[in-house]
């Protein structure tokens, strides 16, 4: 018999699919007809966690987690498939299932069918996952008032003032089974790792299918995700990998974005990313620097494109933004009434001294050590670099980096530099901080990279054949 | 030469995207084997719950069946030396002023698992020394977790110790209390694992015992 801790935890993947979906369909029509069938169900995936998560921040303000049982999850599930039927049923689509999709999706889970036993069958050991993200999942499972965890000086080392969208989860899954089991619920994790294999094949598939055999791009595709570091933060309960997808989402809709001409898919296009900019602030604080250059490259985008833009319509995504954007603020607002301080409160200036500037040689030899490391990324990596270096100089040379390019390479090295920037002011020993995170913070932006090197790849193939296939 | 098919000039990089592939599988290859070898293990296991099977393979799996047996326990650590320490963390002097002077806080691996495993009880912190001269706070039924082993560690300190290996009052008096805090304990021992995770740093021993009298 099926263990009901494996059971639920299927029931919570199939719940966020389907949750998913139902907002896809009553809300991002348009995206969902024009993206390909393994973009869309990845995209499911991180828009139903998306807005589940930000649903729990809600049940966490009004303090009301202890709502939370398998018989209430139960009944919701089933009312969430039977609007999905609804909506099925009225919109006459169940799913625009293509076969060869189907295939690649098989053969995509007959891969990894090892690392998703193994997310099943594997008991938690790494530091932070134990020490800040499963810890704190805890703390909200057993304590009444999680303020009272938060308060007490004894758990200072489990960085208190992080943000708890990961651990939120966590805890509705302890709730559900109502016991802690920090093993199966590692197949959460892993999960954004296969959606995010499965998104960058479709983003591949989208830009290269006339060009390139898809089962080559297959294997482009699996080389680069079974790399070591890769594979091990899988599924070990560091959010890295986590925000690292989520990341990749916000990167490639917004070069969707960007890219687009056809207004209603636009309009689409913004939801998304700012639905999803709103969840990764809840995930990690790495996320900030990120959603401000997103925003800032909307914002560049819009200046730009004044006259093409219409200005009456940006007042239809202000409830999108209080909505998704509220519980970061709240979690803020939430950490300065009750003094909860975070370990680089006071040393926001520190990079101008001195004494922190020296540190940029140190930063700058690691991050060399860490890329050319093939322990860790087989080949992958340096290949990208290379293929990346090459990419831009033809662009450069010809001429032809256009605007979009300009802030997706912005976007990338932006969020690079505020790591840097954390490197040069934290008051931990900066040696240790550096060797103990530096893999973690690169697994952040590395499917970026990955993407941003598909991006740039059909930009040159489009412009050399004149015959530019726009994605959308 | 019949031209009249363009050739897409992308097919001659399909050798070295399936070269790539192939090197990078047999890499993951490995650890695959490794995953998989966690399935024949608890398939052999006797424990009740799946979930115990699995934590069996734990290295730390005896600290967290006290937690889950909800025994009473204390943390005995004394080396702090930057080779023993695992996970760090800032601490504030004052954190109704979090702009003020930090400190850098340790855990070993050790404490960091009993600190989870026991949440939401705290489990007290001692020195070997501390526990040496308070019998009180030894009971009967107390499990100590220690991170080395209390004979040798008392050799070595002994031996090291130049002052007291003349036979001074003070030696006397440690020795005496050493054995009679040594003779209430009983040696719990840390189970084999069978499942060795390729994907990690081999953890370090650590010591478990229960104050038997």
């Amino acid at each position: 018999m099926i263990e009901k801790s494996f059971f639920t935890i299927f029931l919570c993947i199939f719940f966020f699919y389907f949750l998913g979906d139902i907002f896809f369909r009553l809300f991002l029509n348009n995206l969902m007809k024009k993206v390909n069938l393994l973009i869309r169900l990845s995209s499911l995936w991180i828009i139903g966690n998306s807005i589940f998560s930000i649903f729990l921040m809600f049940m966490f303000l009004i303090r009301r987690l202890d709502w939370i049982n398998f018989s209430n999850f139960l009944h919701l599930f089933l009312f969430i498939i039977f609007v999905w039927i609804y909506l099925s049923i009225k919109q006459k689509r169940f799913t625009n299932f293509s076969f060869h999709y189907f295939i690649y999706l098989i053969l995509i889970f007959l891969f990894f069918l090892p690392l998703i036993l193994n997310s099943l069958t594997s008991f938690l050991i790494e530091w932070d996952a134990v020490a800040i993200w499963f810890f704190k999942a805890k703390a909200l499972f057993l304590e009444k008032n999680f303020l009272s965890y938060l308060k007490d000086n004894n758990w200072l080392f489990s960085s208190q003032a992080y943000p708890i969208g990961v651990p939120l989860v966590i805890s509705f899954y302890y709730r559900l089974i109502n016991k802690i089991n920090d093993q199966s619920i590692q197949l959460y994790f892993l999960m954004f790792y296969l959606n995010l294999t499965i998104f960058s094949l479709g983003i591949l598939i989208d830009f290269f299918e006339k060009k390139i055999n898809k089962i080559i791009l297959l294997l482009a595709v699996l080389s680069f995700y079974i790399s070591s570091n890769i594979v091990v933060y899988s599924h070990n309960g560091y959010v890295d990998l986590v925000l690292g997808s989520v990341f990749a989402f916000i990167f490639y809709f917004l070069y969707l974005f960007l890219n687009g001409r056809e207004s209603k898919l636009k309009s689409d296009l913004l939801k998304m990313i700012l639905i999803v900019s709103g969840h990764s602030l809840i995930l990690k604080n790495e996320a900030i620097p990120f959603v401000l250059i997103v925003f800032l490259a909307l914002i560049i985008n819009f200046f730009i494109n004044l006259e093409k833009t219409n200005r009456k319509k940006i007042i239809y995504f202000i409830p999108y933004v209080i909505i998704f954007f509220f519980p970061f603020i709240f979690w803020q607002v939430y950490l300065k009434v009750y003094k909860i301080p975070s370990f680089l409160d006071g040393h926001y200036l520190d990079f101008i001294k001195i004494e922190n500037l020296v540190r940029l040689k140190t930063i700058f030899n690691y991050c060399f050590l860490e890329i050319f490391n093939t322990n860790k990324y087989n080949l992958s990596f340096i290949l990208l670099i290379l293929l990346f270096v090459y990419q831009m100089s033809y662009l450069i040379l010809s001429q032809e980096l256009s605007l979009k390019i300009n802030l997706l390479i912005f976007l990338l090295f932006g969020q690079f530099l505020s790591y840097v920037y954390v490197y040069l002011v934290t008051p931990l020993p900066f040696i240790v901080q550096l060797e103990t995170s530096l893999e973690r913070l690169i697994l952040q932006i590395l499917p970026i990279f990955f993407i941003l090197n598909s991006i740039l790849l059909n930009e040159i193939l489009s412009r050399q054949r004149k015959d530019k296939k726009r994605p959308i | 030469m019949d031209h009249s098919k363009k050739k897409n000039s992308l097919v001659y990089f399909y050798p070295l995207i399936i070269f790539i592939f192939f090197v990078n599988f047999h890499f993951y290859d490995f650890y695959q084997k490794n995953f998989l070898s966690m399935l024949k293990i608890i398939s052999k296991r006797k424990e009740k719950t799946l979930y115990e099977k699995i934590q069996s393979q734990n290295h730390y799996y005896e600290v967290w069946r006290l937690a889950n047996l909800k025994k009473n326990v204390i943390f005995v650590n004394e080396d702090k030396s930057s080779q023993f320490i695992d996970y760090v963390s800032t601490y504030f002097l004052n954190k109704n002023k979090p702009q003020d002077k930090k400190i850098t806080y340790y855990l070993t691996e050790l404490n960091l698992m009993t600190k989870y495993f026991f949440y939401p009880k705290i489990v007290p912190v001692y020195s070997f020394y501390q526990i040496i001269f308070s019998p009180p706070l030894i009971k009967k039924g107390i499990y100590i977790i220690s991170d080395y082993e209390f004979e040798s560690f008392y050799k070595n300190k002994f031996s090291e110790n130049k002052c007291l290996c003349e036979k001074s009052i003070e030696k006397i008096n440690i020795e005496k209390n050493f054995l009679s805090f040594y003779q209430r304990l009983k040696r719990i021992e840390i189970s084999n694992k069978d499942y060795v995770s390729v994907i990690r740093r081999p953890e370090k021993t650590y010591y478990l015992y229960e104050v038997i009298k």
